[in-house]
């Protein structure tokens, strides 16, 4: 199975020198020279903007989207932060934005589907789905607090990361991932009854689950 | 669930539910973009880059017409405020006039009323179109 490189990976191997490189190209006039940028990052994006709208066509057009604001947009990086950071803060602030414009067919937080008592034999089966729930019923949390999830865990649950890519302060987003993870918990209450079932079996359940 | 010391067990339930959100929602396998994205976003990138660049604002046709409408406009201002005593003297002889008076609100009503209503119909139709609030 093919699996998309991790983010920190995709961090790592993307410093600012190459894509310092690539931008002062494009900048120059080498448009070509911004498919490198496209190949470096498309996983990052695109993995970023399903976890906002979770479908995978949608989540590419968004991707896309975000990637010629990015072109059109290009000379106004300021080299004292990372490239990344500009990329990422771009790319949510499209998605934001377009979720306004076309929300998610999300069915609201109190219909979303609780996780079951089941049958011993199809326990992972089915815990594979409550993990499929908890993340939609993420997308039906309010955008205040929903959007600070999504890049919480998008980045690794490294908060600063995520308060740069929202351009907030880190205390606010410490506040909205408590209110949500508040409201997750409220809105699933069976979950204690998945870790304290079996140990290790969210876990195996969270893994098993790939789009 | 024996309540021996309520707090603790309780504060470890959550403890154990926010371990399982964080290991629902970090361990998300990784969806990996299709063969043909990068040459999608390349194609209109090149699509863009080939477009001619957007038409500036012709400054120097609009001068000419701008400035007429700016001086009409100034000179309709200066005209208005010098007549201001003249219309308050006339206004104070004619006062004892109920005709006059009657006719003089009724114009400034209807004015009212022409200005306000463009003002009500835009509230309403913003209100229409985006819900609460004003802007």
């Amino acid at each position: 199975m093919i699996v998309a490189p991790k983010l920190a990976q995709a961090q790592a191997a993307g410093k600012t020198d190459p894509d310092r490189a690539s931008v002062e190209r494009v900048l120059g006039g080498d448009v070509e020279a911004f498919a490198e940028i496209v190949r470096r990052w498309q996983g990052p994006l695109v993995n970023m903007a399903w976890r906002y709208c979770r479908d995978r066509s949608r989540a590419e057009d968004m991707a896309q989207e975000a990637f010629v604001r990015a072109w059109r947009g290009l000379a106004s990086w300021r080299r004292e932060s990372n490239f990344s950071t500009w990329l990422f803060a771009l790319a949510a602030n499209v998605y934001r934005n377009e979720l306004k414009r076309v929300p998610t067919g999300t069915v609201p937080m109190e219909d979303a589907g609780e996780p079951a008592v089941t049958p011993p034999q199809q326990e992972d089966l089915l815990r594979a789905r409550d993990c499929e729930a908890v993340r939609r019923a993420v997308l039906a949390l309010p955008p205040r607090y929903r959007e600070p999830v999504i890049l919480f865990y998008f980045h690794e649950m490294d908060v600063s990361a995520a308060a740069r890519t929202m351009r907030l302060p880190e205390g606010t987003v410490k506040a909205r991932l408590a209110r949500a993870r508040e409201l997750l918990r409220r809105r699933f209450p069976q979950l204690e009854a998945i870790a304290a079932s079996k140990p290790g079996a969210a876990a195996r359940a969270a893994e098993e689950v790939s789009p | 669930m024996k309540p021996v010391a309520g707090g603790r067990q309780v504060t470890r339930a959550t403890e154990r539910e926010l371990e399982v959100l964080d290991r629902i929602l970090a361990c998300e396998g990784a969806l990996m973009p299709s063969s043909s994205f990068v040459s999608a976003v390349m194609d209109r990138v090149c699509e863009e880059s080939a477009a001619p660049p957007p038409l500036g604002f012709p400054w120097r046709r609009v001068w000419a017409p701008g400035a007429l409408v700016a001086g009409l406009l100034g000179w309709s201002l200066i005209e208005l405020l010098r007549s201001l005593p003249a219309a308050a003297d006339s206004l104070a002889r004619h006062a004892g006039s109920s005709a006059t008076l009657a006719q003089a609100q009724a114009s400034i009503a209807s004015v009212a009323l022409a200005l306000a209503a463009p003002l009500l119909a835009w509230l309403v139709a913003r209100r229409f179109a985006d819900g609460p609030g004003l802007f």
